[in-house]
Protein backbone atom coordinates (compact mmCIF):
# COMPACT_ATOMS: atom_id res chain seq x y z
CA UNK A 1 0.00 0.00 0.00
CA UNK A 2 1.14 3.45 -0.90
CA UNK A 3 1.27 7.12 0.66
CA UNK A 4 -1.33 8.17 -2.23
CA UNK A 5 -3.62 5.34 -1.03
CA UNK A 6 -3.69 6.67 2.22
CA UNK A 7 -4.56 10.01 0.95
CA UNK A 8 -7.69 8.12 -0.61
CA UNK A 9 -8.63 5.96 2.33
CA UNK A 10 -8.44 9.27 4.25
CA UNK A 11 -10.55 11.53 1.68
CA UNK A 12 -13.21 8.66 1.67
CA UNK A 13 -13.45 8.62 5.05
CA UNK A 14 -13.82 12.32 5.46
CA UNK A 15 -16.49 12.67 2.60
CA UNK A 16 -19.86 13.00 3.39
CA UNK A 17 -19.44 12.70 7.15
CA UNK A 18 -22.01 11.99 9.55
CA UNK A 19 -22.06 13.55 13.23
CA UNK A 20 -21.61 10.73 15.62
CA UNK A 21 -23.56 10.75 18.95
CA UNK A 22 -20.24 10.44 21.42
CA UNK A 23 -20.53 6.78 23.49
CA UNK A 24 -17.86 7.38 25.60
CA UNK A 25 -18.91 6.90 28.97
CA UNK A 26 -18.44 3.52 31.51
CA UNK A 27 -19.90 4.01 34.49
CA UNK A 28 -23.29 5.17 33.93
CA UNK A 29 -23.73 2.50 31.61
CA UNK A 30 -22.37 0.16 33.58
CA UNK A 31 -24.71 0.99 36.28
CA UNK A 32 -27.70 1.12 34.43
CA UNK A 33 -27.25 -2.48 33.29
CA UNK A 34 -26.52 -3.68 36.42
CA UNK A 35 -29.87 -2.42 38.06
CA UNK A 36 -32.00 -2.86 35.21
CA UNK A 37 -30.45 -6.57 35.13
CA UNK A 38 -30.99 -6.97 39.10
CA UNK A 39 -34.67 -5.46 38.82
CA UNK A 40 -35.19 -8.04 36.07
CA UNK A 41 -33.66 -10.71 38.10
CA UNK A 42 -35.77 -10.11 41.13
CA UNK A 43 -38.92 -9.22 39.17
CA UNK A 44 -38.98 -12.57 37.67
CA UNK A 45 -37.75 -14.21 40.75
CA UNK A 46 -40.17 -13.18 42.68
CA UNK A 47 -43.09 -14.05 39.88
CA UNK A 48 -41.79 -17.63 39.97
CA UNK A 49 -41.22 -18.30 43.20
CA UNK A 50 -41.28 -16.89 47.00
CA UNK A 51 -38.39 -15.84 48.57
CA UNK A 52 -36.73 -19.02 51.33
CA UNK A 53 -38.49 -18.07 54.51
CA UNK A 54 -35.83 -16.18 57.20
CA UNK A 55 -33.82 -14.98 54.48
CA UNK A 56 -34.11 -11.38 54.75
CA UNK A 57 -33.33 -11.79 58.31
CA UNK A 58 -30.22 -14.10 57.83
CA UNK A 59 -28.00 -11.29 56.13
CA UNK A 60 -28.59 -9.35 59.32
CA UNK A 61 -28.29 -12.19 62.24
CA UNK A 62 -25.58 -14.00 60.51
CA UNK A 63 -22.81 -11.99 59.32
CA UNK A 64 -20.84 -14.85 57.48
CA UNK A 65 -23.86 -15.16 55.27
CA UNK A 66 -24.04 -11.16 54.73
CA UNK A 67 -20.16 -11.19 53.99
CA UNK A 68 -20.17 -14.09 51.23
CA UNK A 69 -23.56 -12.27 49.83
CA UNK A 70 -21.93 -8.60 49.43
CA UNK A 71 -18.64 -10.10 48.50
CA UNK A 72 -20.66 -11.76 45.81
CA UNK A 73 -22.16 -8.52 45.24
CA UNK A 74 -19.11 -6.33 44.82
CA UNK A 75 -17.49 -8.79 42.33
CA UNK A 76 -20.65 -9.20 40.21
CA UNK A 77 -20.39 -5.10 40.17
CA UNK A 78 -16.53 -5.49 39.31
CA UNK A 79 -17.64 -7.77 36.45
CA UNK A 80 -19.81 -5.22 34.70
CA UNK A 81 -17.64 -2.17 34.95
CA UNK A 82 -14.50 -3.99 33.40
CA UNK A 83 -16.67 -5.33 31.22
CA UNK A 84 -17.81 -1.73 29.76
CA UNK A 85 -14.36 -0.51 30.38
CA UNK A 86 -13.32 -3.17 27.57
CA UNK A 87 -15.89 -1.18 25.57
CA UNK A 88 -14.14 2.06 25.04
CA UNK A 89 -10.38 1.74 23.67
CA UNK A 90 -7.48 2.80 26.07
CA UNK A 91 -10.33 2.53 29.20
CA UNK A 92 -9.14 -0.31 30.55
CA UNK A 93 -7.06 -0.50 33.99
CA UNK A 94 -5.48 -3.79 34.99
CA UNK A 95 -5.44 -3.59 38.43
CA UNK A 96 -9.26 -3.66 38.49
CA UNK A 97 -9.26 -6.85 36.29
CA UNK A 98 -7.25 -8.42 39.18
CA UNK A 99 -9.54 -6.99 41.59
CA UNK A 100 -12.84 -8.39 40.07
CA UNK A 101 -11.01 -11.96 39.95
CA UNK A 102 -9.72 -12.22 43.20
CA UNK A 103 -13.03 -10.86 44.69
CA UNK A 104 -14.43 -13.77 42.90
CA UNK A 105 -12.18 -16.13 44.06
CA UNK A 106 -12.95 -14.78 47.56
CA UNK A 107 -16.61 -15.18 46.80
CA UNK A 108 -16.30 -19.13 45.49
CA UNK A 109 -14.20 -19.67 48.92
CA UNK A 110 -16.79 -18.74 51.07
CA UNK A 111 -18.66 -21.57 49.85
CA UNK A 112 -15.93 -23.86 49.94
CA UNK A 113 -14.92 -22.78 53.56
CA UNK A 114 -19.09 -22.89 54.11
CA UNK A 115 -19.09 -26.97 53.58
CA UNK A 116 -16.82 -27.30 56.94
CA UNK A 117 -18.58 -24.24 58.57
CA UNK A 118 -21.53 -23.11 56.50
CA UNK A 119 -22.83 -19.24 57.00
CA UNK A 120 -26.61 -21.11 58.48
CA UNK A 121 -27.76 -24.33 58.70
CA UNK A 122 -28.24 -26.20 55.51
CA UNK A 123 -31.54 -27.09 55.14
CA UNK A 124 -33.76 -27.85 51.87
CA UNK A 125 -36.62 -24.86 53.03
CA UNK A 126 -37.01 -22.82 49.95
CA UNK A 127 -35.76 -25.24 47.42
CA UNK A 128 -36.72 -24.03 43.85
CA UNK A 129 -37.51 -26.81 41.27
CA UNK A 130 -35.53 -25.72 39.09
CA UNK A 131 -32.78 -23.58 40.00
CA UNK A 132 -30.32 -24.02 37.55
CA UNK A 133 -32.67 -23.70 34.68
CA UNK A 134 -34.15 -20.86 36.43
CA UNK A 135 -30.21 -19.25 36.63
CA UNK A 136 -30.10 -19.42 32.70
CA UNK A 137 -33.39 -17.56 32.29
CA UNK A 138 -32.46 -14.73 34.55
CA UNK A 139 -29.15 -14.32 33.34
CA UNK A 140 -29.55 -15.02 29.36
CA UNK A 141 -31.65 -11.34 28.36
CA UNK A 142 -29.07 -9.49 30.50
CA UNK A 143 -26.00 -11.02 28.97
CA UNK A 144 -27.25 -10.18 25.75
CA UNK A 145 -28.76 -6.50 26.25
CA UNK A 146 -25.87 -6.06 27.73
CA UNK A 147 -23.10 -7.12 25.31
CA UNK A 148 -25.55 -4.92 22.53
CA UNK A 149 -24.49 -1.91 24.66
CA UNK A 150 -20.83 -2.57 24.53
CA UNK A 151 -20.82 -3.57 21.08
CA UNK A 152 -22.23 0.15 20.41
CA UNK A 153 -19.33 1.18 21.30
CA UNK A 154 -15.99 -0.05 19.94
CA UNK A 155 -14.15 -3.78 22.22
CA UNK A 156 -10.94 -4.14 20.92
CA UNK A 157 -11.23 -7.08 22.74
CA UNK A 158 -15.03 -8.19 22.21
CA UNK A 159 -13.54 -11.85 23.59
CA UNK A 160 -12.82 -10.64 26.96
CA UNK A 161 -15.60 -7.91 27.23
CA UNK A 162 -18.17 -11.39 26.50
CA UNK A 163 -16.30 -13.25 29.11
CA UNK A 164 -16.56 -10.48 32.01
CA UNK A 165 -20.33 -9.88 31.19
CA UNK A 166 -20.73 -13.31 30.94
CA UNK A 167 -19.13 -13.46 34.83
CA UNK A 168 -21.41 -10.75 35.63
CA UNK A 169 -24.28 -11.81 34.06
CA UNK A 170 -23.93 -15.08 35.52
CA UNK A 171 -23.17 -13.96 39.39
CA UNK A 172 -26.47 -12.34 39.27
CA UNK A 173 -29.25 -14.89 39.70
CA UNK A 174 -26.17 -16.70 41.78
CA UNK A 175 -26.39 -14.44 44.34
CA UNK A 176 -30.41 -13.67 44.24
CA UNK A 177 -30.77 -17.58 44.65
CA UNK A 178 -28.71 -17.11 47.99
CA UNK A 179 -32.07 -15.73 49.66
CA UNK A 180 -34.92 -17.19 46.94
CA UNK A 181 -33.42 -20.76 46.67
CA UNK A 182 -32.18 -23.36 49.48
CA UNK A 183 -29.14 -22.38 51.77
CA UNK A 184 -26.34 -25.55 51.39
CA UNK A 185 -22.96 -24.97 50.43
CA UNK A 186 -22.46 -28.04 48.25
CA UNK A 187 -26.02 -27.07 46.48
CA UNK A 188 -24.68 -23.54 45.68
CA UNK A 189 -21.66 -24.60 44.48
CA UNK A 190 -23.28 -27.02 42.02
CA UNK A 191 -26.68 -25.66 40.92
CA UNK A 192 -26.18 -21.57 41.36
CA UNK A 193 -22.28 -21.28 41.02
CA UNK A 194 -21.67 -23.85 38.57
CA UNK A 195 -24.20 -22.95 35.66
CA UNK A 196 -22.16 -19.25 35.23
CA UNK A 197 -19.39 -21.42 33.59
CA UNK A 198 -22.24 -21.97 30.88
CA UNK A 199 -22.94 -18.17 31.01
CA UNK A 200 -19.26 -17.34 30.39
CA UNK A 201 -18.74 -19.25 27.55
CA UNK A 202 -22.00 -17.82 25.93
CA UNK A 203 -20.46 -14.44 26.87
CA UNK A 204 -17.23 -16.01 24.91
CA UNK A 205 -19.41 -16.90 21.94
CA UNK A 206 -21.19 -13.70 21.48
CA UNK A 207 -17.77 -12.07 21.62
CA UNK A 208 -16.34 -14.09 18.85
CA UNK A 209 -19.39 -13.95 16.72
CA UNK A 210 -19.75 -10.06 17.34
CA UNK A 211 -15.97 -9.77 16.51
CA UNK A 212 -16.70 -10.84 13.14
CA UNK A 213 -19.32 -8.81 12.39
CA UNK A 214 -16.97 -5.84 13.56
CA UNK A 215 -14.18 -7.07 11.13
CA UNK A 216 -16.62 -7.19 8.97
CA UNK A 217 -17.30 -4.09 9.03
CA UNK A 218 -13.94 -2.32 8.74
CA UNK A 219 -13.58 -4.74 5.80
CA UNK A 220 -16.91 -2.86 3.90
CA UNK A 221 -15.06 0.27 5.18
CA UNK A 222 -12.28 -0.68 3.57
CA UNK A 223 -14.13 -2.13 0.21
CA UNK A 224 -15.89 0.91 0.27
CA UNK A 225 -13.06 2.86 -0.13
CA UNK A 226 -11.51 1.27 -3.02
CA UNK A 227 -14.72 1.19 -5.21
CA UNK B 1 3.10 24.55 26.54
CA UNK B 2 4.99 21.40 25.38
CA UNK B 3 4.91 20.02 22.24
CA UNK B 4 3.16 17.22 22.74
CA UNK B 5 0.32 18.84 25.01
CA UNK B 6 -0.04 21.19 22.24
CA UNK B 7 -0.77 18.24 19.78
CA UNK B 8 -3.37 16.98 22.44
CA UNK B 9 -5.34 19.37 22.87
CA UNK B 10 -5.52 19.83 18.71
CA UNK B 11 -6.36 16.40 18.19
CA UNK B 12 -8.90 16.68 20.72
CA UNK B 13 -10.61 19.92 19.45
CA UNK B 14 -10.74 18.30 15.64
CA UNK B 15 -11.86 15.16 16.86
CA UNK B 16 -14.66 17.03 18.78
CA UNK B 17 -15.31 18.84 15.48
CA UNK B 18 -15.08 15.77 13.66
CA UNK B 19 -18.29 14.03 16.13
CA UNK B 20 -20.51 17.04 14.98
CA UNK B 21 -19.43 16.33 11.05
CA UNK B 22 -16.73 18.16 10.27
CA UNK B 23 -15.41 17.22 7.22
CA UNK B 24 -12.54 19.33 6.67
CA UNK B 25 -11.14 18.61 10.60
CA UNK B 26 -11.30 15.06 9.95
CA UNK B 27 -9.36 14.56 7.02
CA UNK B 28 -6.96 16.75 8.46
CA UNK B 29 -7.10 14.75 12.01
CA UNK B 30 -6.67 11.74 9.77
CA UNK B 31 -3.54 13.06 7.85
CA UNK B 32 -1.75 14.09 10.66
CA UNK B 33 -2.75 11.20 12.90
CA UNK B 34 -1.46 9.21 9.67
CA UNK B 35 1.77 10.07 9.99
CA UNK B 36 2.37 10.07 13.58
CA UNK B 37 0.98 6.05 13.79
CA UNK B 38 3.84 5.61 10.86
CA UNK B 39 6.26 6.97 12.81
CA UNK B 40 5.40 5.08 15.83
CA UNK B 41 5.36 1.77 14.39
CA UNK B 42 8.84 2.67 12.41
CA UNK B 43 10.72 3.24 15.56
CA UNK B 44 9.06 0.37 17.40
CA UNK B 45 9.59 -2.47 14.19
CA UNK B 46 11.26 -1.27 11.58
CA UNK B 47 10.35 -0.36 8.17
CA UNK B 48 8.84 -3.47 7.11
CA UNK B 49 5.52 -3.26 4.33
CA UNK B 50 3.45 -4.24 7.58
CA UNK B 51 3.26 -0.85 8.85
CA UNK B 52 1.26 0.81 6.23
CA UNK B 53 -1.06 -1.92 6.28
CA UNK B 54 -1.75 -0.74 9.88
CA UNK B 55 -1.58 2.53 9.34
CA UNK B 56 -4.62 2.43 6.98
CA UNK B 57 -6.38 -0.31 9.12
CA UNK B 58 -5.96 2.06 12.25
CA UNK B 59 -7.51 4.68 10.43
CA UNK B 60 -10.13 3.15 9.44
CA UNK B 61 -11.01 1.75 13.43
CA UNK B 62 -10.16 4.84 14.72
CA UNK B 63 -13.03 5.83 12.10
CA UNK B 64 -15.08 3.23 13.17
CA UNK B 65 -14.48 3.78 17.31
CA UNK B 66 -14.53 7.95 16.56
CA UNK B 67 -18.04 8.28 18.76
CA UNK B 68 -15.91 6.42 21.41
CA UNK B 69 -13.74 8.90 22.24
CA UNK B 70 -14.60 11.52 25.41
CA UNK B 71 -13.56 15.12 24.74
CA UNK B 72 -12.44 15.54 28.22
CA UNK B 73 -9.85 12.71 27.97
CA UNK B 74 -6.68 12.68 26.87
CA UNK B 75 -6.44 11.36 23.14
CA UNK B 76 -2.73 9.88 23.24
CA UNK B 77 -4.55 6.81 25.32
CA UNK B 78 -7.54 6.36 23.35
CA UNK B 79 -5.55 6.30 19.90
CA UNK B 80 -2.40 3.90 21.27
CA UNK B 81 -4.64 1.54 22.15
CA UNK B 82 -6.46 0.89 18.88
CA UNK B 83 -3.41 0.94 17.18
CA UNK B 84 -1.88 -1.33 19.55
CA UNK B 85 -4.78 -3.69 18.38
CA UNK B 86 -4.85 -3.11 15.04
CA UNK B 87 -0.82 -3.99 15.08
CA UNK B 88 -0.93 -6.64 17.15
CA UNK B 89 -4.22 -8.39 15.02
CA UNK B 90 -2.39 -7.84 11.76
CA UNK B 91 0.98 -9.82 13.34
CA UNK B 92 -1.78 -12.95 14.10
CA UNK B 93 -3.05 -13.14 11.02
CA UNK B 94 -2.46 -15.77 8.51
CA UNK B 95 -1.83 -12.94 5.79
CA UNK B 96 2.26 -13.06 5.05
CA UNK B 97 3.27 -9.30 4.33
CA UNK B 98 6.42 -9.24 2.21
CA UNK B 99 9.62 -7.51 3.21
CA UNK B 100 10.91 -3.93 1.29
CA UNK B 101 13.99 -6.32 0.39
CA UNK B 102 12.20 -9.33 -0.79
CA UNK B 103 11.12 -6.90 -4.15
CA UNK B 104 14.03 -6.19 -4.78
CA UNK B 105 15.58 -9.80 -4.31
CA UNK B 106 14.82 -12.30 -6.64
CA UNK B 107 14.18 -15.95 -5.80
CA UNK B 108 15.08 -17.05 -2.73
CA UNK B 109 15.43 -14.70 0.06
CA UNK B 110 18.00 -14.60 3.05
CA UNK B 111 16.99 -12.32 5.43
CA UNK B 112 19.04 -13.73 8.12
CA UNK B 113 22.60 -12.44 8.94
CA UNK B 114 21.79 -9.81 6.47
CA UNK B 115 21.89 -6.04 6.61
CA UNK B 116 17.98 -5.98 6.51
CA UNK B 117 17.75 -8.19 10.08
CA UNK B 118 20.51 -5.68 11.69
CA UNK B 119 17.91 -3.04 10.51
CA UNK B 120 15.04 -4.73 11.95
CA UNK B 121 16.69 -6.00 15.05
CA UNK B 122 17.88 -2.64 16.11
CA UNK B 123 13.95 -1.57 16.39
CA UNK B 124 12.55 -1.23 20.16
CA UNK B 125 10.32 -4.31 19.95
CA UNK B 126 12.38 -6.68 18.00
CA UNK B 127 15.66 -5.85 20.09
CA UNK B 128 13.64 -6.38 23.30
CA UNK B 129 12.72 -9.80 22.07
CA UNK B 130 14.55 -13.33 22.92
CA UNK B 131 16.47 -14.20 19.63
CA UNK B 132 14.01 -17.28 19.52
CA UNK B 133 10.57 -15.37 19.34
CA UNK B 134 12.68 -12.80 16.46
CA UNK B 135 13.91 -14.71 14.05
CA UNK B 136 10.45 -16.64 13.87
CA UNK B 137 8.41 -13.30 13.62
CA UNK B 138 11.31 -11.92 11.50
CA UNK B 139 11.05 -14.69 8.87
CA UNK B 140 7.31 -15.27 9.15
CA UNK B 141 6.03 -12.11 9.45
CA UNK B 142 8.30 -9.69 7.92
CA UNK B 143 10.00 -11.77 5.38
CA UNK B 144 6.43 -13.57 4.20
CA UNK B 145 7.80 -17.47 4.43
CA UNK B 146 5.91 -20.13 5.44
CA UNK B 147 6.00 -22.18 8.66
CA UNK B 148 8.06 -24.99 6.78
CA UNK B 149 10.17 -22.54 5.27
CA UNK B 150 11.00 -20.71 8.46
CA UNK B 151 11.32 -24.42 10.17
CA UNK B 152 13.72 -25.24 7.41
CA UNK B 153 15.62 -22.29 7.63
CA UNK B 154 15.89 -22.26 11.35
CA UNK B 155 16.67 -26.25 11.55
CA UNK B 156 13.39 -26.47 13.90
CA UNK B 157 10.24 -28.09 13.41
CA UNK B 158 6.94 -26.66 12.32
CA UNK B 159 5.36 -26.99 15.51
CA UNK B 160 7.97 -24.98 17.59
CA UNK B 161 7.90 -22.58 14.74
CA UNK B 162 4.34 -22.23 15.62
CA UNK B 163 4.81 -22.12 18.86
CA UNK B 164 7.05 -19.57 18.91
CA UNK B 165 5.06 -17.08 16.68
CA UNK B 166 2.28 -17.32 19.14
CA UNK B 167 4.57 -16.49 22.54
CA UNK B 168 6.22 -13.86 19.98
CA UNK B 169 3.30 -12.06 19.45
CA UNK B 170 2.51 -12.42 23.05
CA UNK B 171 5.86 -11.15 23.67
CA UNK B 172 5.27 -8.52 21.36
CA UNK B 173 1.96 -7.46 23.10
CA UNK B 174 3.41 -6.92 26.77
CA UNK B 175 6.21 -4.96 25.10
CA UNK B 176 4.06 -2.25 23.56
CA UNK B 177 1.74 -2.29 26.59
CA UNK B 178 4.29 -2.09 29.21
CA UNK B 179 4.89 1.85 27.50
CA UNK B 180 3.65 4.80 29.55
Amino acid sequence: MTNRKRTDLINTLSKDLQPVSPRNGIVFPALLWFIMSWIYVVALSLYLGPLRTGALESLIKSPQFAFESLVGLISGALFCLIAFQEAIPGRRHQWLVWLAFISALLWISCYIAGLSFPAIEPSWDGKRAHCVLEAYLYSGPPLIIGYRLIYQRYPLNSLRAGIFLGMSAGMLPALFMQISCMYDPRHILTHHIAPISIIVVSGALLGIIFNKRKHIHDFDNIAHTRH
Amino acid sequence: MTRAHKDELRWSHWMSQAQNGDESCYAALLEELGNVIAAYLQVRFGSIDLIEDCVQESLIAIHSARHTYDTKRLFRPWLFAIVRNRMIDLLRSQRSYKSILEKNASGHIDILGTPIEDEVNKSMVFAALAPAYRDVLLLTKVAGYTTSEAAKTLGISENVVRVRVHRGIKATRKILQSEP
